[in-house]
């Protein structure tokens, strides 16, 4: 419904009550990539954090954006070519979103997010 | 206190369209101002604008930026501090603009090695655009 963030290849994807959750390989030449860092490319923090707003805009089916990041920890660095798995709770009342991103079976990342309407 | 810093190409890592630090502005201890931009063809950035989450990203480096200059050896390698954590982030304007100078301060509020907590402001013309806390994770040499 909403357009991917570049450097993402979607691999699968599915909505349920309790929210969205997708598959997706971090391409070789995704955007945030690029100077981050010489000889030693990670894909960025704010690129999983935007990763996450995008579940969260088909979580809650409609575009969100963020206002607040009660908390968010990076537990694992992420290369290029890497398959994650994400899933984005849908938000409760207050636009809270809780979310988790997996690579190889472990946690690379993990929060909550503040939304809002654009 | 001013400081007289290195070139940023000298304190961190970041190159190309990844740097959001243009150019260090003030430095005191445990505490450095910057001056940031999102550069063009930022991987986030739609119509001009990124969201105001990016800056983040824009602490990071300002926190990476601090770690370089405190280092005993203003010659040996630039230690590594790898963002892990984000607390009570908020921000008060949805969306940053492309290319315009934003100033970014970090001020180391704690430290249990390997990681160090800092509390960070973004803010243009007088606007706070966010306010939170981040912790890195220095890497060790």
């Amino acid at each position: 419904m909403f357009a991917l963030p570049d450097g993402f290849a979607l691999l699968e994807a599915s909505l349920d009550d309790g929210g969205w959750q997708a598959r997706l390989r971090v391409e070789d030449d995704h955007p945030a990539l690029d100077g981050h860092f010489q000889g030693n490319p990670i894909l960025p923090g704010i690129a999983q954090v935007g990763l996450a707003v995008h579940g969260a805009s088909q979580a809650a089916g409609s575009a969100v954006v963020v206002t607040a990041i009660p908390s968010v920890r990076f537990r694992k660095v992420v290369r290029p070519g890497e398959v994650l798995e994400l899933r984005v709770e849908r938000p409760d009342p207050g636009g809270t979103v809780r979310f988790e991103l997996r690579s190889a079976g472990a946690l690379a990342c993990s929060g909550s997010l503040t939304t809002g309407s654009p | 206190v001013s400081h007289e810093a290195p070139p940023v190409e000298a304190l961190i890592p970041h190159r190309g369209r990844a740097r959001l630090v243009a150019e260090v502005l003030e430095v005191r201890p445990g505490a450095l101002l910057c001056l940031t931009r999102i550069p063009a063809g930022h991987a986030l950035a739609a119509k001009g604008r990124v969201p105001s989450f990016v800056s983040v990203e824009m602490a990071a480096q300002a926190a990476a930026a601090l770690l370089a200059l405190e280092r005993p050896d203003s010659k040996g390698p630039l230690p590594i501090g790898y963002l892990v954590g984000v607390r009570d982030a908020r921000f008060p304007v949805p969306e940053m603009e492309m290319g315009e100078p934003y100033l970014a301060s970090v001020t180391a509020t704690g430290e249990a090695p390997p990681l160090r907590l800092y509390a960070f402001e973004v803010a243009r013309d007088g606007v706070t655009y966010a306010t939170g806390t981040l912790s890195t994770f220095l890497a060790a040499p």
